[in-house]
């Protein structure tokens, strides 16, 4: 652990000698910014170096030009390597109005200052996170979580009677945004920063890569001394500071410091910038410390005092979207007084954040806390987070896929003017401009999820029915829109390439989970590409789906994959206009004839399927209809054929049975009368438990009810089953019968009734419609009660009460 | 008036910290809030401690919600302290009366029985009848005593009195004023700067009197929420079991490990879930900081006259039984749970933890 003398800090910030001058700061801290510009002002530096990645020093002029307004943030984009190294996060530095170090750069530019970024560039490996954990999540700069905890914060929090770091900041540094002394202010910043820096360890710096940063600050603080024209001020997060006042003897920045990267002004939003603070980014709540900064600067010279402008807003605010929970005038009144002279017992000027908080709750919630959340508390956070967006002029450089993306958008027609949705109804089959923006619409549903949304359309849900021949969109242009293509840019410069690096990346994954051998999770994707119109990524996944579907074993998976294949070659024939389309009608065919192999070689194994795994392979076999269905299938239909054969010439479980003949039935393999009579012999078998027989009709009717309504021989086999069991072995199967029978529509149901009565001689008058039928339990309960009376009745010599009564 | 206080079992806070009172108020620079004894910074000491001036912290937690109740009573809002038993709702409330107005005397004690004359006024009545309504025969509440005063009043448990006593302090906090028409068309007594009411609830107790809004909307809510961090409850504990102890007279030896345990049983119970995340079900008992310090009590006064003197686990295992089986049965299920599956693991490493488990099943094992 280094020991830095606090005292002795303070006093060496401001080198007159060697003309240096140290700025200790904290992020988006609106008193460092104030007292920073009067500093420069004052000092006139002929340098301003800055504590910025060194390769987002092209943006700064980006930054000045007019038509910016912050919240804007400086990205990097990490590239194909770094993704794969896990490293894949996008890195940001976001600016706001308030951040010190805009408005440096902007004092500086004013005053003929030269500024330079004098951090490592974003994407050095020191400034990357190794936490594989963390690897999506965004990259700061600007990290500094040590002023939010550690022994020394708790400590001073303790002793000063503070709740938290951010309350200790407050107290100490932003209550003396007005006080006009910039040096005394500094001083005191600094000397409280060597005390944080005291207090760390030097291995965890030296582990984080702060260590390396703050050798290439130096470096490049040697280097300007040795290009001196005038005093330099030196910019950099107070953490920092300490370590940057005394010069080594040699400092060369560490190996890698000129990588080059990928790096973008983008728009950016409160809300996000709020977001990055929970990773340590400065100062949070950036609506509350805006308004701060209004005031200090004089640009808001309104009558009310800020907490007056602040608590009467939110009361405005929710009486306008959460009328339940505005409060009473009153109530805004004590809370004003509350705060203020919580300001007084606290010692501080003005009212500020804590202050806001502990008048909002004391006055405001006339109940019970549970642990610190309230609705009105969660409320009054969101109001000073703020809604603002920031914007950059016209014609602004854009990664390329963000520009892509909007021109692609707006030569399909669609609107991009404002963040209201919108719906679009999209003809796909018929028109080839719908058809184009289904396509784009979905990649960009890969590339950038906030932008659109399907509401409605053919997935395997919703079965590839024909009929359905539209979809249905809502979509948006937001500043969320942006951000993501801007996460995604590295993945390709078109929206389309980058849907197809997100897939190939998908299937990456799968393999990573162990689901190499998916084939349906695997034919999935690809519906998704298809969909997406990646013609581009189909090889990739086309292979990648013919391993899966020679390793995967799992019969109900490969259906599942045929019926998904089947259905993408019938869209794809209603699609030849599209080019990409044409490259997947062309990659189907051999696909589509593995995975038939495949699943014509497991279904031998059927033989050996029990009563407990049955509903499965029952499964297996209705998918296999429903792909089989096609009159033109893209596969060949002979293995499967052959192997259907095969099944019925086994003993097989007594469901299989029914639903093998109801599929050979069904693709023509056998007529109908043939199926009738084979099922005839299956519903007479003989089995230990009576019921068994009549799950073969359970089988049937999963796959093709229309078979047992349509032939009536099947019927007289049921009827003929009912007549030849007594009451009891009625009840037994009455289960089973209505397992079997739920499967009928209401109008099936119909026929097959009416056909009864026909084969008993009784006309379509004579059927009684139990309209509401009992419950099934309560329904065999009475049953099984008559049956019990009746044979009590007959024991008591009473048969003749059971006579039907003249 | 000395004399009487060396007998009582608790003097009042006032009397209890009069030399910290003393102290504060010779130190205190900041300006008074009318009718206030201290400066609402030295109040904030006083509660909160001022190793300058050696005052004692004596509310452990939520350093802002003393502020808070501080600006509360300042203004022209009551204060309402709100949470569950034992959270030491009632201390802070006479701690802060006792260094505002000097005094922690003016209470009324909340019940169903508590009548008008309890907040209003009632009457001698043999006066009354020799003499007529004069203010002679007056008897004043706590509540008119504290307006004629400019003290601070405290009405604890608000929510068991009926709610017509309870109405009759909206007008005492909007109006400051408590007319008395038995003595004349004007005659009223009217609030002297520096009162003001604190009250205590528990909003969750079943069979309290729900408050009206309207008193509601004349009160600031603080919530007084369990100790959440251990180290301060252990230190809590420590403190008044010493104080308790050193005011009888014991000496016992009472092990860090032994407070640990307590504190780390509580904690676990009270939150549903261990340290290390494990989760448990969570006991309706009230699991207080101030059931802790009596269990550790009791366990120091087994220790004493029934031990050797030294505390283990086993005193604190027979201790929490009272403590788990004063509300219901389903607790005990619960208690067990955690024993058989938390506490065994922990058993397996420490004597403490092993006594304790001991005594807990020893207890099952009667039960």
């Amino acid at each position: 652990m280094s020991v830095l003398d606090p005292a002795a800090t303070a006093i060496r910030l401001f080198d007159a000698e060697r003309n240096l001058h140290f700025f200790p700061i904290r992020h988006h801290s609106p008193a460092c910014a104030l007292h920073l510009r009067e500093a420069l002002r004052a000092i006139r530096p002929a340098a301003v170096l800055i504590e910025g990645p060194v390769d987002f020093e092209p943006l700064i002029g980006e930054l000045l030009a007019p038509g910016v307004v912050p919240p804007v943030a400086m990205v990097a984009l990490p590239d194909s390597e770094a993704r794969e190294k896990g490293r894949g996060g996008t890195t940001y530095y976001p600016i706001c109005r308030h951040s010190p170090e805009y408005v440096a750069i902007q004092q500086a530019t004013e005053l003929g200052a030269t500024v330079r970024f004098i951090d490592l560039p974003s994407r050095h490996p020191s400034m990357l996170s190794d936490d594989r954990d963390r690897q999506d999540q965004p990259l700061l700069p600007m990290r500094e979580t040590m002023f939010d905890r550690g022994a020394y914060v708790e400590a001073m929090c303790a002793r000063a009677g503070f709740r938290d770091g951010l309350a200790l900041w407050d107290g100490l540094f932003e209550s003396r945004a007005r006080n006009t002394d910039w040096r005394g202010f500094f001083a005191s910043v600094g000397a409280y920063c060597s005390a944080l820096r005291a207090a760390s360890d030097e291995n965890e710096l030296q582990a984080d890569g702060t260590l390396a940063r703050e050798t290439m600050m130096r470096a490049c603080i040697d280097n300007a001394i040795a290009a001196r024209s005038g005093p330099i001020a030196v910019v950099t997060g107070g953490f920092h500071t300490p370590a940057l006042i005394d010069a080594k003897p040699e400092t060369p920045p560490p190996a890698g410091a000129a990588t080059r990267s990928n790096a973008w002004l983008i728009r950016y939003d409160f809300r996000a910038l709020d977001r990055l603070n929970g990773y340590g980014a400065g100062l949070p709540l950036p609506g509350f410390y805006e308004r701060v900064w209004e005031r200090l600067t004089g640009t808001n010279d309104a009558n009310s005092s800020l907490t007056e402008e602040i608590l009467v807003g939110f009361r405005a605010h929710l009486i306008a979207n959460e009328p339940a929970l505005a409060f009473a005038f009153p109530t805004l009144r004590s809370m004003v007084e509350a705060a203020r002279r919580l300001a007084e017992l606290r010692g501080l000027s003005e009212p500020g954040r804590t202050e806001l908080f502990d008048a909002l709750r004391s006055s405001a919630i006339k109940e019970e806390i549970e642990v610190g959340a309230h609705p009105l508390l969660a409320a009054f956070t969101t109001y000073l987070q703020g809604d603002r967006l920031g914007d950059l002029p016209p014609g602004s450089r854009l990664p390329p896929l963000v520009e892509r993306a909007r021109g692609e958008a707006k030569s399909l027609g669609l609107s991009l003017e404002d963040a209201v949705p919108k719906t679009r109804e999209l003809d796909i089959y018929r028109k080839p401009r719908h058809g184009q923006t289904s396509r784009f619409l979905h990649a960009m549903r890969l590339v950038a999820p906030p932008f659109a949304q399907r509401n409605k359309g053919p997935d395997r849900v919703h079965g590839f029915r024909a009929d359905m021949l539209m979809e249905t969109w809502t979509y948006a242009w937001s500043p969320a829109v942006e951000a993501s293509l801007i996460e995604r840019a590295a993945d390709g410069e078109t929206v389309r390439d980058a849907a197809a690096t997100i897939l190939i990346r998908r299937l990456a994954d799968l393999e990573k989970e162990g689901q190499r051998n998916n084939a349906e999770a695997a034919f999935n994707l690809l519906s998704v590409a298809f969909d997406a119109g990646i013609g581009s990524a189909a090889d990739t996944l086309v292979a990648a789906v013919g391993v899966a579907v020679d390793e995967d074993t799992n019969l109900a998976r490969l259906t599942n994959a045929l019926v998904i294949g089947q259905a993408l070659n019938s869209r794809a024939r209603m699609m030849q206009s599209d080019t990409s389309i044409r490259a997947f009608s062309s990659l189907l065919p051999p696909l589509l004839d593995r995975l038939a192999r495949r699943i014509a070689e497991l279904l031998y194994d059927l033989a050996a399927v029990n009563a407990d795994n049955v509903g499965e392979a029952i499964g297996c076999l209705a998918a296999l209809a429903e792909a089989m269905a096609d009159p033109d299938p893209p596969f060949p239909t002979e293995p499967l054929r052959d192997a259907l054969q095969h099944l019925m010439t086994v003993q097989l479980d007594p469901q299989l049975t029914g639903a093998v003949i109801a599929l050979a039935a069904l693709i023509g393999l056998i007529e109908e009368a043939e199926a009738g009579r084979r099922l005839s012999a299956a519903l007479a078998g003989a089995f230990e438990r009576p019921g068994d027989a009549v799950r073969t009709l359970s089988g049937v009717m999963a796959l093709a009810p229309q078979l047992f309504v349509n032939e009536s021989s099947v019927i007289a086999a049921i009827d003929g089953l009912f007549g030849a069991v007594d009451d009891q072995g009625f009840l037994a199967l009455l289960p089973q019968l209505r397992m079997a029978f739920a499967e009928l529509s209401p109008q099936e149901t119909d026929r097959v009734a009416a056909a009864v009565a026909a084969a008993h001689g009784a006309g379509e008058d004579d059927i009684a419609i139990l309209q509401q039928v009992p419950d099934a339990r309560v329904l065999s309960e009475h049953l099984a009660l008559g049956e019990r009376l009746r044979s009590q009745w007959l024991q008591d010599g009473l048969a003749a009460w059971l006579e039907p009564s003249p | 008036m000395e004399q009487r206080n060396a007998l009582q079992l608790r003097p009042s806070a006032e009397i209890r910290f009069a030399d910290e009172l003393a102290a504060l108020k010779a130190a205190d620079q900041g300006r008074r809030p009318p009718g206030w004894a201290l400066s609402a910074r030295a109040v904030r000491s006083f509660i909160l401690g001022d190793s300058k001036l050696s005052v004692r912290r004596k509310f452990y937690g939520d350093d802002a919600l003393v502020e808070r109740a501080l600006v509360a009573l300042m203004s022209e809002q009551g204060l309402m302290l709100v949470g569950e038993p034992g959270t030491a709702k009632s201390m802070l409330s006479e701690l802060l009366a006792a260094a505002i107005s000097g005094s922690s005397m003016l209470v009324v004690q909340g019940s169903t029985g508590v009548t008008e004359d309890h907040v209003r006024y009632g009457w001698n009545y043999a006066l009354l009848i020799a003499e007529g309504p004069t203010p002679r025969a007056l008897v004043p509440s706590p509540v008119m005593e504290a307006m004629r005063l400019g003290r601070v009043v405290r009405i604890e448990e608000l929510t068991r009195c009926p709610p017509e006593i309870q109405d009759v302090l909206i007008s005492v906090l909007s109006e400051k004023v408590m007319a008395v028409p038995e003595l004349g068309e004007s005659a009223s007594v009217y609030a002297a700067p520096g009162f003001s009411v604190i009250g205590t609830a528990n909003l969750r107790d079943r069979g309290v009197h729900e408050m009206s809004s309207a008193l509601k909307r004349r009160f600031n809510f603080e919530t007084v929420t369990p100790l959440t961090d251990p180290a301060l409850e252990t230190e809590l504990i420590r403190q008044e079991v010493d104080k308790r102890l050193g005011q009888a007279d014991i000496a016992v030896n009472f092990p860090d490990e032994v407070t640990d345990l307590l504190v780390t049983t509580f904690q676990d119970l009270r939150r549903g879930q261990t340290k290390d995340q494990v989760p448990l079900s969570k006991p309706s008992a009230v699991m207080s900081t101030a059931e802790a310090v009596n269990i550790a009590h009791a366990a120091a006064l087994e220790a004493a006259f029934l031990g050797n003197g030294d505390v283990g686990g086993g005193h604190i295992g027979r201790q929490l039984h009272g403590v788990i089986v004063k509300d219901n049965a389903e607790d005990v299920k619960k208690v067990r749970a955690y024993v058989d599956h938390i506490v065994k693991e922990r058993a397996r490493r420490s004597k403490v933890w092993s006594d304790f488990l001991g005594a807990v099943k020893a207890m099952k094992d009667e039960s």
